[in-house]
Order: C-alpha cells, then sequence, then structure tokens
C-alpha cells in the first residue's frame, strides 16, 4: 500500500472522526431494531453438509460406506440407513445505501433523516444477516463481504467511511458471484430506467435482490400551500409555484406512477420492492425486509 | 380643527400632484405578488415532470396593499414640506436685534425663548434682514454680539443656554452701543426684541429707554408662568425649611421637594404646594436628626432651573453629637442616660447614634459616653487621636464605669478614680446628700451661677491630689470634684463624676445641665461654626451649576475662591456649584439669601407674550411614520412568506428591551446580606462558631433540640438555628446567642468586640458556656475559666451576680429553682440587678454545658452521657427535662425580657383587688 499525502491522511483522519461521532447512535438503534426479531442459525431445508440431523434415507448405490448410520440399520433388519444432515449454507447479501445528498432531508424536526433511517436499517439487516451466519457486504467497488460477530460493526464502519454527498444515485455495476442477494436503498428519486438497467444487470447473473425506498412523508403527502418555491436538497435547481396546492394532485399522482414503475420492475425481476416512510418506525419494514432477504419466509411456511 | 387646518401650510406644494399617482401605485402593487415561501425538497424528479400552468400570482392581500399606499403617501406629504404654524413674513428691511435674557430664570420655559426666537429668525429670513443677538446674562468672556445672517443666527441660538447668573441689561446696552456705527449703515427700520425672563432689574427703565432710541421695542413676557424661586428660610430648631417663590399669584401649582445627600442618596421628599392668589410659601423637610447634616442638594424637582436649586455646606450644619446606644423603642428611656443628654441639648444640636468608632470617623463635635466602663484599646486609640484633632468626649460615670475602676482606672478619664475596695454600687454613702459646691474660675463653666438646687448622691471618687484639684472644673460643697475635666491637644476630656440620669443626682433635673453641657460643646473646634474661616485657603470649583440646574464639570478657565468670596453672590467668577474637597465642600448658591424678586413691569412699549406654538416642521415626523410603516410592511411580508420564525422572537425582544421610561438614576440604599435578611424574616437561636467542629455540631445539634422544644411546648417557633461568626455577620437580626466556650478560645478582634458588645446592648441575650462544671470542683480555675476571663475583660459588661433564687430566669416559662444543664455544680452568673437595659441581663456565664444536654441524634436518642447533675428543686423530670426547661425559661427571657418578674406580683395584685371588692 502507497502511503497517503499528508493531507488526504488527514481529510480521512477527520472524516473517520466525524463517523465514528454518530456510529455509536446508529449502532446502538440498529442493534435495537435489529434485536426485535429473534434468528438462529437457519437451515436450508434440505440434505447438505452441516450439523444438524436431516433426515435418514435407505442406501442407495454410490453413497460411501462411512454415510451408513449403523445404529440405526441395526433396528431394522435388512436395510441400511444413511444418516444426512440439512445443508447449511451461508448467503452473501451485497447492500447497497443511496450516498446521494437528496437523502438528507427530513421534512419535521421529529422526523430522522432519510440517510439516517437508512443507515439505521441497513446496519439492523447486517446485524440480523450476521447473527443468521450470513455473510454481508457494501456494494461499493470493494468486494469485501463480513462474517460473524463483528460483522455489523465492520459493516458500519465501511458504510460511514463511504461516500455521501454525491449526486450519484444509482448502484455500481459490479461482479459478483451468482446466488447471492443485493439489496438497494434509496429515495428512488432518479431516473427509473437508470436504476431498472442495474437491477436488470444484476438479475441477469442470477442474482436475487430487493429495493428498500425510504421517503419523507412530505414527500408522499406532499403538504405545502400557497405561493411557494421549491429549491434541491443541494441547492442547485428552483421550482415556482404560484398556488402550489393546485399541482399538489398531479404531484401525488406522478409520486405513484414512479413508485409504481419500481413495484412494476421488482415483480418483472423476481424481486422485492419494500417502501418505508420516515414518520414510522424503523421496525416496521425490517421484519419483511429481512424475510426477503433470509429464507426466513419459508422457515414459517 | 379648521384653525388646525389654518395653521397647516407647505413650502413646495407642487410635490403635492404627486398623490395622484397613488391609484397607479395601487395597480402596480397589485401585480407583484408577495415573496414565495422557500422549501428545500428532495423529490425533484417528480416536480419536474408537473407542467406548471400558467403563474398567476397569489393576490396581496388588501391591507397589506393599504399599508403600501399610506407609505407612498406619507412620503408625499413629507416632501411637500408641511409647515404648522408658518410665520408670516414680516416685510420690513431693517436689522432685526434679538435681545435675550439668558439668565436662570429664564431657563424655567427656555423652550419659549427658542420658540421665539426661530420664529422671529424665520421671518427676518423672509425679509432677508440681518439679525443681531444680544445676550444679557454675564459671562466671564463676553462675546461682542455681530451681524449675522438669519442662518449664522440660528447657529448662535443653538449653542445659547441660560447661564445660572441674574441679567446684566445695562452690559447689552454697551455693547449695543459699540456696534451703533456698523448698525446706521444698514438700511431700513430697525426692530428690537427684548425676551425677557420676567424678573425686574433695578436699570430697567434706563435700559427700555437707552432701547427706544434704537428702534421699534417688542417686550416678549411670559403671561402666565413664571419663575418658581427656592430658599432656604430660617431654620428652626428641628427642621429644615426652605421657602418657594413665585411671581404671579394666578393658578394653583405643584411641585416636590427633594433632599439629597452628597453621595446622592434620597434623604427627604416633601409636597410643595402654591395655592390660588399665593406667591410665597414655606416647605419644611422633617428629617431625622442625624441625617439633616447629610443634606447636600435640595431641589424642586419639576423645575430644571439653578433658581429651584439650594445647596448645603458644612456651614449651614448644627452641631452633631454623638451618642453610643440605642435610642430605638425602648419604654424606659427615662431610665436612659442619652435620653437626659439628648433632651438637654435638643434645641441646640443634632444627634447620631452610633457605634463608636463610626462616630470617630464622622463629623461629630462632641461624643458623650454615658456610663461606659472599658473601651478597647482600639477604640481608645482612635478617641485619643479624635481630641487631639480637636474632638470633645464627655463621659458620665455609673454603675459600670464604677465597675470598670475597681482595680486601676480605665482609660480616657481625666483624673485617676479612687476604685480600689470600693464595690460596685457606691463610690461613697453620705449621711446627706452634698449640694454643687463651686466652679474652678479656669474651668468652662466659670461664668456659671452656681445653682443651690442640686443634690448629689452618689458619685465615682477620684483620688485627691494636685492634679486632681487642677483638673476639677466643678466640685461639690466638700470639695469633691463633680466635673473634672483635661485638656488636651486641640480638644478635651471630660467626666461628669454621676449618672447622665437623676438616680444618683439631681442636676440632670437642673437647668445648669442644659448650661454645662453647651459649654462644653462650645470646647469642641469640630463645631460646624469653626469649619474653614481661614482667609487665605482657596477652594477650587468641585462641581458647578449651569442655569438649568445639572451639575457639571467645572470650566477650566474658572479660578479657586476663598471661603469669604463664597459668602458672596455668585458670579461668572464664581459659579454656582461646590468648591474644595469632596469631603466637606462648600457651595456658592445662585441666589443670595437676601435677595428679592419682583415681576418685570414695562410700560409704554408693544407687549407681546411668548408663543405656545412655535412653527412646527412636520417632514420629519412624517418621514418618520412612513419608515415605522415600512418596517411594518416588512415584517408582515415576512410574515405571510413565512418566514417569520426567527424574526418575530428578535422583534418582540427588541420591543421589550426598548427602553420606556427614562433612565433615572436610581436612590442609593445599602446591601443587607441574605443570611441576615433570612434571619430577620424569620426569627432563630444562633451559636457562635468556635472552629472545632465537633463542638459546633454539638452547638447546632442542642438548639435543634431545643428548638424543637420550644415549637412543641411554647408561642416561639423559631427557625432551624444557624452558626455565626461574630466578626462578619450581622447580629442584630439573633436574639438569642450560644456561645460555648473551649480553653483554645482565642480573644476575638476588636470588630467581634465591638459587635459583641452591640448585640449585648440592643438587647440580645449571650449564654457563655465554659463545659468544666465537673472539673471545677469548689470553684478551681480551669483553662476554660481563664479563656473566657480573657475574653471578657475585653468586653464592657455590667456588673455581674450569682443568679438569685427569684430571678426571672428561673420563672419566665417554667418555676425552676436552677438553671440545670448537663452538670450542675458552680453557680451561675447574670447581670446584677437595678441596672441598665430593664434589668433584663444580656449575659448569662456557667459551665454546665447545656448544648450538651440538649443535643439529641435524629431519632431522638442523647447524644452526651449526663454528668453528676443534682436534681434542682422545682422540677420533678428526668434531668434532660429540667435542662430543656431550663433553655425554654432562658429564650423566653431573650425574647419577653423581664415581662413574667412583673407576674411574680400577680398574687398580690389580685389579693388587692380582691380586697377592694
Amino acid at each position: 500500500m502507497t502511503p497517503l499525502a499528508p493531507s488526504t491522511e488527514i481529510k480521512l483522519r477527520s472524516d473517520a472522526d466525524q463517523a465514528a461521532s454518530v456510529f455509536p447512535a446508529l449502532m446502538v438503534e440498529a442493534q435495537r431494531v435489529a434485536h426485535t426479531i429473534i434468528v438462529g442459525l437457519h437451515g436450508r431445508r434440505r440434505s447438505g453438509p452441516g450439523e444438524t440431523f436431516w433426515q435418514h434415507r435407505p442406501y442407495a448405490f454410490g453413497d460411501p460406506v462411512n454415510s451408513i448410520d449403523w445404529r440405526q440399520s441395526a433396528r431394522v433388519s435388512n436395510r441400511l440407513f444413511v444418516r444426512q444432515n440439512e445443508w447449511e449454507a451461508a448467503a452473501a447479501v451485497w447492500i447497497w445505501r443511496d450516498g446521494s445528498t437528496s437523502l438528507d432531508y427530513a421534512s419535521r424536526e421529529e422526523y430522522s433523516t432519510k440517510r439516517w433511517r437508512a443507515d439505521v436499517l441497513a446496519t439492523a439487516v447486517a446485524i440480523l444477516l450476521a447473527n443468521a451466519g450470513e455473510r454481508v457486504g457494501i456494494l461499493n467497488g470493494e468486494a469485501q463481504l463480513f462474517q460473524g460477530r463483528t460483522a455489523p460493526m465492520r459493516f458500519l464502519e465501511s458504510l460511514l467511511l463511504g461516500s455521501t454527498n454525491t449526486t450519484e444515485k444509482s448502484p455500481p455495476k459490479a461482479n459478483i458471484a451468482a446466488g447471492s442477494k443485493v439489496l438497494f436503498i434509496s429515495d428512488f428519486f432518479t431516473e427509473p430506467e437508470k436504476i431498472e438497467t442495474i437491477a436488470a444487470h444484476y438479475a441477469a447473473s442470477g442474482i436475487n435482490g430487493g429495493l428498500l425506498q425510504i421517503i419523507d412523508p412530505a414527500e408522499e403527502d406532499f403538504p405545502f400551500k400557497g405561493r411557494t418555491e421549491f429549491e434541491d436538497i443541494d441547492g442547485g435547481e428552483r421550482i415556482l409555484f404560484g398556488e402550489v396546492n393546485a399541482v399538489a394532485k398531479a404531484y401525488r399522482e406522478k409520486f405513484s406512477a414512479h413508485r409504481a414503475y419500481f413495484t412494476d420492475l421488482a415483480q418483472r425481476l423476481g424481486w422485492s420492492m419494500l417502501t418505508h416512510r420516515t414518520d414510522k418506525p424503523a421496525t416496521s419494514v425490517l421484519l419483511s425486509l429481512y424475510a426477503a432477504f433470509s429464507d426466513y419466509r419459508a422457515n414459517s411456511q | 380643527m379648521i384653525a388646525g387646518l389654518n395653521a397647516l401650510s407647505f413650502t413646495s406644494p407642487w410635490i403635492l400632484i404627486a398623490l395622484a399617482s397613488l391609484p397607479v401605485i395601487w395597480l402596480l402593487l397589485r401585480a407583484t405578488p408577495p415573496a414565495p415561501s422557500r422549501v428545500k425538497f428532495p423529490a425533484f424528479v417528480i416536480l419536474r415532470q408537473l407542467t406548471t400552468p400558467k403563474e398567476t400570482p397569489d393576490k396581496t392581500p388588501w391591507w397589506l396593499l393599504l399599508l403600501r399606499l399610506l407609505i407612498a403617501t406619507f412620503i408625499i406629504l413629507a416632501l411637500a414640506g408641511p409647515v404648522l404654524n408658518a410665520p408670516k413674513p414680516n416685510p420690513g428691511a431693517g436689522p432685526l436685534v434679538l435681545i435675550v435674557d439668558d439668565t436662570w430664570p429664564a431657563a424655567y420655559r427656555w423652550q419659549l425663548r427658542l420658540n421665539a426666537m426661530e420664529t422671529a429668525i424665520s421671518e427676518a429670513e423672509s425679509g432677508q434682514r440681518p439679525v443681531v443677538i444680544l445676550k444679557t446674562a454675564p459671562r466671564l468672556l463676553p462675546t461682542e454680539p455681530a451681524i449675522q445672517t438669519a442662518d449664522e443666527a440660528r447657529e448662535t441660538i443653538a449653542a445659547l443656554r441660560p447661564q445660572p447668573f441674574l441679567a446684566n441689561r445695562l452690559e447689552a446696552i454697551a455693547h449695543l452701543e459699540s456696534m451703533n456705527e456698523s448698525l446706521r449703515r444698514l438700511e431700513g427700520n430697525r426692530e428690537i426684541y427684548w425676551l425677557s425672563d420676567g424678573l425686574q432689574n433695578d436699570a430697567d427703565a434706563q435700559f427700555v429707554g437707552a432701547l427706544k432710541t434704537y428702534g421699534d421695542l417688542t417686550v416678549f413676557k411670559e403671561n402666565v408662568s413664571s419663575p418658581i424661586i427656592l430658599t432656604q428660610a430660617d431654620t428652626e430648631n428641628a427642621s429644615l425649611r426652605y421657602q418657594v417663590e413665585r411671581l404671579t399669584r394666578e393658578g394653583a401649582w405643584t411641585g416636590e421637594l427633594v433632599a439629597t445627600a452628597r453621595d446622592g442618596r434620597e434623604l427627604a421628599r416633601q409636597n410643595i404646594l402654591l395655592a390660588e392668589g399665593e406667591n410665597i410659601t414655606e416647605v419644611s423637610l422633617d428629617l431625622p436628626l442625624a441625617l439633616r447634616n447629610e443634606v447636600s442638594v435640595v431641589r424642586i424637582n419639576s423645575v430644571a432651573s439653578v433658581g429651584a436649586i439650594h445647596l448645603t455646606d458644612a456651614r449651614n450644619r448644627t452641631a452633631l453629637i454623638g451618642l453610643i446606644e440605642s435610642p430605638g423603642g425602648r419604654r424606659d428611656q427615662l431610665l436612659n442616660g442619652n435620653y437626659y443628654i439628648q433632651q438637654a441639648l435638643q434645641p441646640y444640636s443634632a444627634f447620631l447614634y452610633d457605634r463608636l468608632e463610626n462616630l470617630v470617623e464622622s463629623d461629630v463635635s462632641v461624643i458623650m459616653l454615658d456610663d461606659i466602663g472599658r473601651l478597647r484599646t482600639s477604640d481608645v486609640d482612635a478617641l485619643t487621636d479624635w481630641i487631639e484633632r480637636g474632638g470633645v468626649v464627655v463621659r458620665f460615670a455609673g454603675p459600670t464605669l464604677a465597675e470598670a475602676s475597681q482595680d486601676q482606672t480605665p482609660p480616657l478619664i481625666p483624673v485617676p478614680l479612687h476604685g480600689g475596695g470600693r464595690a460596685f454600687g457606691g463610690a461613697l454613702s453620705w449621711e446627706t446628700p452634698q449640694p454643687l459646691g463651686a466652679f474652678n474660675d479656669a474651668g468652662p463653666f466659670a461664668d456659671l451661677a452656681v445653682p443651690d438646687d442640686v443634690l448629689i448622691r452618689r458619685q465615682v471618687l477620684a483620688r485627691p491630689g494636685g492634679e486632681t484639684t487642677l483638673a476639677t472644673w466643678a466640685s461639690l460643697e466638700d470639695g469633691t470634684p463633680l466635673v473634672t475635666g483635661l485638656r488636651q491637644g486641640e480638644g478635651a476630656l471630660v467626666l461628669f463624676h454621676v449618672t447622665a440620669t437623676p438616680a444618683w443626682s439631681d442636676l440632670s433635673l437642673s437647668s445648669i445641665f442644659v448650661d454645662m453641657l453647651r459649654k462644653l460643646t462650645h470646647l469642641s473646634i469640630l463645631s460646624p461654626e469653626n469649619v474653614e474661616t481661614d482667609e487665605t485657603v482657596r477652594f477650587a470649583p468641585l462641581r458647578t451649576l449651569d442655569g438649568f440646574g445639572r451639575f457639571a464639570a467645572p470650566s477650566p478657565s474658572l479660578t479657586s475662591v476663598t471661603a469669604a468670596d463664597a459668602d458672596n453672590m455668585a458670579t461668572p467668577k464664581q459659579p454656582p456649584g461646590f468648591y474644595g474637597s469632596a469631603d466637606a465642600p462648600i457651595a456658592i448658591n445662585a441666589i443670595a439669601t437676601d435677595e428679592t424678586f419682583a415681576p418685570l413691569t414695562v410700560s409704554n412699549t408693544t407687549a407681546q407674550s411668548y408663543s405656545a406654538t412655535p412653527p412646527q416642521r412636520l417632514a420629519t415626523p412624517l418621514f418618520i411614520i412612513a419608515v415605522l410603516l415600512f418596517v411594518a410592511d416588512s415584517i408582515a411580508a415576512l410574515w405571510i412568506a413565512g418566514r417569520l420564525k426567527f424574526a418575530a422572537p428578535a422583534i418582540i425582544a427588541a420591543a421589550l428591551l426598548f427602553p420606556t421610561e427614562d433612565v433615572t438614576a436610581q436612590p442609593l440604599d445599602p446591601q443587607i446580606d441574605e443570611k441576615a435578611t433570612s434571619a430577620a424574616i424569620s426569627t432563630r437561636l444562633a451559636y457562635v462558631r468556635t472552629g472545632d467542629r465537633f463542638t459546633d455540631q454539638l452547638s447546632e445539634r442542642g438548639l435543634t433540640a431545643l428548638t424543637n422544644e420550644l415549637i412543641r411546648r411554647t408561642a416561639i417557633e423559631p427557625a432551624a438555628p444557624v452558626g455565626v461568626d461574630l466578626e462578619t455577620d450581622d447580629l442584630s437580626v439573633y436574639p438569642f446567642l450560644y456561645w460555648p466556650i473551649s480553653s483554645a478560645a482565642p480573644i476575638p478582634s476588636d470588630v467581634a468586640l465591638s459587635n459583641i458588645e452591640n448585640f449585648m446592648r440592643f438587647g440580645g441575650l449571650i449564654l457563655f458556656d465554659t463545659r468544666d462544671d465537673e472539673q471545677a470542683i469548689a470553684g478551681l480555675e480551669t483553662p476554660q475559666r481563664v479563656a473566657l476571663r480573657n475574653i471578657l475583660t475585653q468586653l464592657d459588661i455590667p456588673p455581674l451576680t450569682t443568679l438569685p433564687k427569684d430571678h426571672v430566669l428561673t420563672r419566665s416559662f417554667y418555676l425552676l429553682g436552677d438553671l440545670p444543664g448537663r452538670m450542675a455544680n458552680n453557680p451561675i452568673w447574670v447581670q446584677a440587678t437595678g441596672n441598665a437595659n430593664d434589668s433584663v441581663t444580656p449575659l448569662i456565664i456557667g459551665g454546665r454545658d447545656w448544648a450538651g444536654i440538649w443535643a439529641v441524634d435524629d431519632f431522638g436518642r442523647p447524644l452526651v452521657p449526663l454528668g453528676r447533675s443534682r436534681i434542682t428543686e422545682n422540677c420533678t423530670g428526668s434531668v434532660r427535662e429540667c435542662a430543656y426547661r431550663a433553655g425554654i425559661n432562658i429564650i423566653m427571657v431573650a425574647f419577653t425580657g423581664n415581662y413574667k418578674s412583673d407576674q411574680v406580683h400577680t398574687p398580690i395584685l389580685l389579693d388587692r383587688l380582691g380586697r377592694e371588692r
């Protein structure tokens, strides 16, 4: 590794400090949220390499002799049984959290910003997955997966150190192994086609996934009145409405259409699409999120 | 209303045409939408898809439109230059001469003069006439009048201030003559306006005559009001009297007379009423005698003129006699020596009651010490110094002094006293009382006649000898001294060998007493008459008064004055004010005491009264209104745009912080510390902090337990006890002080000692507890006793006696035979009966560890084991119960004095009543 330039080092240090300052609070909240769901190492509901007994099946030709469960076989005359354990495999989940400035928004003081909520949910999912023995990673180009007890910590660390305040609103196209899963957390206030291209790219690689749209209540309800000038969150663009009430209905229609596009996309790809408002508790969406990203649903069936 | 409209005119009326444009402004304003509210919003991807319909502006509310139109209207009106009561142009061509009485009588209504001058100059301006302004008040550096344009004249007026002197009008004539030549060169008829101050001057006829030769004279006079003049009236014995005078008799006038001290404290305030038809009244300020000499400035509150101010200095003061002890509220004042001294000197002097150390610092001329035994060394030194400087100390004998002089003559006594074996109470006991014998020819009483009605029954006796004979100023028939005195330095030290009360003699009831005390008072060179008469001493000006009666730093061109100058009238060389040092300034008043005033009467001239309504340019107020409306408009616009979040609190805060009342100097009041305040509000017992944690804790526990018992059993409900520091705390708020003395107790500082003395003098009760009763077997000396003795020898305490059987302490609440504590072996000492302080003992001395036996822990369990206490007679309870009873009795005495001892006589009274029935 090449030594960093001093200024870069200082910047990195201050960024890290800044990131670390929210770290405990975020971790605590994420953990609180995650603890509402109790999980254990889950089985795959089929036989395979694992430690838990799954089933006995009659010996068939070709089974290795050492797989025969002699004790079981002794109970029944003239039959041999093979002991099979349940297949326990750790899946890999890649999470992308939108780093753009548009997430730094809360319409009222008592709401948390969308970014905070996104970070909490991402970390909570990471905690749950890590507790379930699975691997989580951040979809940022670096192919690093975290596993084990320290996974949530390391996940959150690299999440916070990752770039924010960008204008880039779509996940990167990375090469990840087939069979893993991806989770996109964003408000998806971008052209839906861009997301579609990316999602299709992953789906084509045989990757399952989910979209989590986090929005502020004001963005859905549009509770504005009178002469109002809207300013983009990064201060770039302005739109003035003489009487904003007049366009409120149109806004809500467009908003639904925008969301419907993503729902439709998810359906087509066989992915799941979840929405979450920051005025609702984070736990409300976490269960469905977890269900979608583990075989929890299968378990409960 | 119509008259008001007539009075309104515009300097540039054509601007009013702009009012016609208001409807256009209305339309323009309607078309401009109000500022939008700005919102940050991330969902632009959706907003961008919204097709904006045609942007119709939100309607501006009608009231906002109206507000903006009003702003426009006001600005147009203001630009048009409206003037109320605009002066009529005066068509004359010659110069206009303004003669202004810029004197203090004019200061009272100075604005009228300014208005009249402004009007006159405006008239002259419209006629393009030159203006001459002549000032009649004398000045240190008179300026020559000049022929000026209207604008120059306005500048002159702006710099014109009334002077604190009376007019010297003839001098103005001289000035006018000096510029006669240049005036003559100007064409046209000359007009002369005399803006008079309304006061008659000696040379007025001559003045008017001279003016008439120069041109047409118009005299301006005030028709209703007249200057209010304040002078000091003859001071009668008790109160300061002031005379308030005015020149007219019409209408009633009310005001307020305010007296303040040198440091700005307000001392008194008195209403003044000049009724209809009355032009002179006298107001007296009733001040406590001690405060009277502090009066420095007396002024009529509502009148801004130096004539309504009277300055007072030390020369106006009466002799101040310093006395120790409180005069307050004692019912037994006939037993108090100070009362007789005060009665004797009341008509001639003022009195100051304070502590000795304060008296020496104050400006008293005589200090009377009534029966003070021991003086602390610091006080002795201070008093000796003070006597050397010229003070006179007069001491009176009495039981305390007799007690103090038993072993050796105390300091500050003119002759050695015959103490020795003679115990308290009787220096001598004669067969028959002795009359007054003679006054020493060399003494101050030499010219007094010897009365035959004075009989002396007791006295403290001086040791005979040549020294004593010389120092004897008055003697009895048998030759023993009655009054001895010594001149020391500039002052004198005098001892009356009898009390100031009639207890020992008739002296204080005789008229000779008054004469003797007056003679002694005159001995002091610190008396006010002697303040500073040295002709050569000069006083630099300290603070001078201007014509409005405001104090200002003196002008640097002023020179110092002598005391003799100060008696003269104020002149430009010595303007009224204070001169000399800030501590003892001398005062020069604007009005000499014998000055008389009469209203101005001028005949054969055109008289005009000052107009109350000067021309008023309305442009400025209109602009101000427009600006205020604009601010309101901005706030309204912010409010509509929904951005008033932070502005609103800011505006409200600004409105609240804006001073609504005039900021004036606040009267000065001494600070009272919090501990004293709380102790004064809820009475509580106190103990002296010894510095030993265990002892202090025990004292507090003991007093807390006693407090609880008091609340449980009696009507006294004290708050929780506190520990006090004798040096720093104000003891006067505590009725009772518990003082445990340990063997290591240091002798308190002088401050603490005088605090203790004052505490006892003002009716407090101290319980000294050496807590050594069991060690002091058969009166054995213990370290604690030695420590206590060391402290007591420093204190001025009354003669003591062991607790008598029927003392009020034993019957103030419970009937007890004794006051038992944790131990009870040795007797308790209290003040001997028949003494000062209404025979209520100010101290109890014992070693019985009362706090120890009272003290209980949080659960009511005793903290300290019992000693070998005797169960006293008349107490049937346990030892602790008896101790609580003793404590309650002690506190009862602290609160009620000897009230209960009167009840001793109840059976006899009842018996007597029954017999009568």
